[in-house]
């Protein structure tokens, strides 16, 4: 994944919003993931069109005491999200 | 001609009947599911199992519609394979609301259910929290029906795996009026009749309500320490806790998650029984 990456939601999870957390479930895989507040944040700005940069800069803007950081950070969070199997990336 | 015996047994709005035959079967019958009830005797089973004695100290065979699962004379073994397949048996059929696989327990009218994989605590929990005054309702699966709190416990004998047998069979919990049955993977315990009349009756009329949820994890040399979850925390843990997914609308997800919001959820790790008991005690 690099920076230019688009990231896009793997389809088909239903979603539960508990507290600032969410809940995915996905019926065909019998997958639950649960995902904390900067987790769902991120995963709800994956939306097939933005790239790693533009979710990170959209964050910068929003919380712009983290914005140094926030490259390194949304990567992070995506590789997780890939990884748990809720976000696929070119 | 050998008379037959048989029992239904009800949960979960899901009926089994067992059939028995000879003095082995019989009683291996009646440890099982003596204080299961037949609440819905009208209603057509949706397994059937067979319990035969072979006499003359040859054991019992097992089998549900023509598939033998047991034949010998390791009654503890036919016993375990029994339990087993009745307990999937009504977790499988059932729809109207969620069956978890969970130990349960109550007092004063309020339950607690402690969801939880195999090995992490929730018998041995359930054992002691029925020394401490606790209604027995399950050690296994308990069912909640759809829009409700109450709780409905499968209330089999304890199901007592090896490593925790010498905490349960000692006289602090478990006195000698409780009969007992060795199979090759555990032991089951059976309440004396005092104790499981409140099972009974639980699994009728009065489901308690339940107060909380409470997921054991046992994990060895560990302080005991009771934490609370976020309702997130408490619906990923449930959801791996469900056994009739695929029976529910959306796998069960929406009903699970309005669970997790609607009733406090702990973590519950020990080390020591005998530690974790005073944290469940001290739960609002």
């Amino acid at each position: 994944m690099t920076s230019a990456s688009i990231p896009r939601p793997v389809p088909g999870f239903a979603l539960q919003q508990m507290d600032d957390d969410v809940l995915l479930y996905h019926p065909g895989l019998t997958r639950t993931v649960h995902l904390n507040d900067t987790a769902a944040l991120i995963w709800k700005l994956c939306d097939g069109l933005r790239s790693v940069d533009d979710i990170a800069s959209l964050l910068g803007e929003a919380y712009p005491e983290a914005a140094s950081e926030m490259n390194v950070d949304v990567m992070t969070a995506l590789a997780r999200l890939v990884r748990d199997g809720v976000v696929e990336c070119e | 001609m050998t008379p037959v015996r048989t029992r239904g047994i009800s949960f979960a709005g899901v009926r089994v009947t067992v059939e028995s035959t000879g003095e082995v079967g019989d009683a291996l019958v009646d440890l099982l599911f003596r204080d299961m009830s037949d609440l819905e005797p009208e209603r057509p089973a949706c397994q059937h199992f067979v319990v035969r004695d072979l006499g003359a100290g040859l054991g019992v065979q097992v089998s549900s519609d023509g598939a033998r699962f047991h034949e010998g004379a390791d009654i503890g073994d036919a016993a375990l394979k029994l339990q087993e397949a009745v307990t999937m048996a009504l977790a499988a059929k059932c729809t109207s609301g969620l069956v978890l696989h969970a130990a349960a327990a109550a007092r004063s009218g309020r339950a607690l259910i402690l969801p939880g994989r195999s090995g992490s605590g929730k018998t041995t929990l359930s054992a002691y929290l029925l020394a401490r005054g606790f209604t027995y309702l399950s050690d296994e699966m308990v069912f909640l029906e759809s829009g409700t709190l109450l709780v409905e416990g499968l209330p089999r004998p304890l199901n007592v795996k090896a490593h925790g047998l010498h905490l349960v069979a000692n006289p602090a919990v478990a006195s000698a009026a409780w009969a007992s049955l060795s199979g090759p993977a555990a032991t089951l315990m059976q309440l004396p009749v005092d104790m499981a009349g409140a099972a009974g009756s639980a699994a009728s009329q009065t489901r308690p309500a339940l107060a909380a949820l409470v997921f054991p994890r046992f994990q060895p040399d560990a302080p005991a320490t009771c934490i609370p979850l976020t309702p997130a925390q408490a619906g990923l843990r449930l959801m791996s806790a469900l056994l009739n997914a695929r029976n529910l609308e959306g796998h069960g997800f929406p009903a699970v998650t309005a669970l997790a919001r609607e009733v406090p959820a702990y973590e519950l790790q020990f080390g020591d029984v005998r530690e974790a008991v005073p944290l469940v005690m001290a739960l609002p």
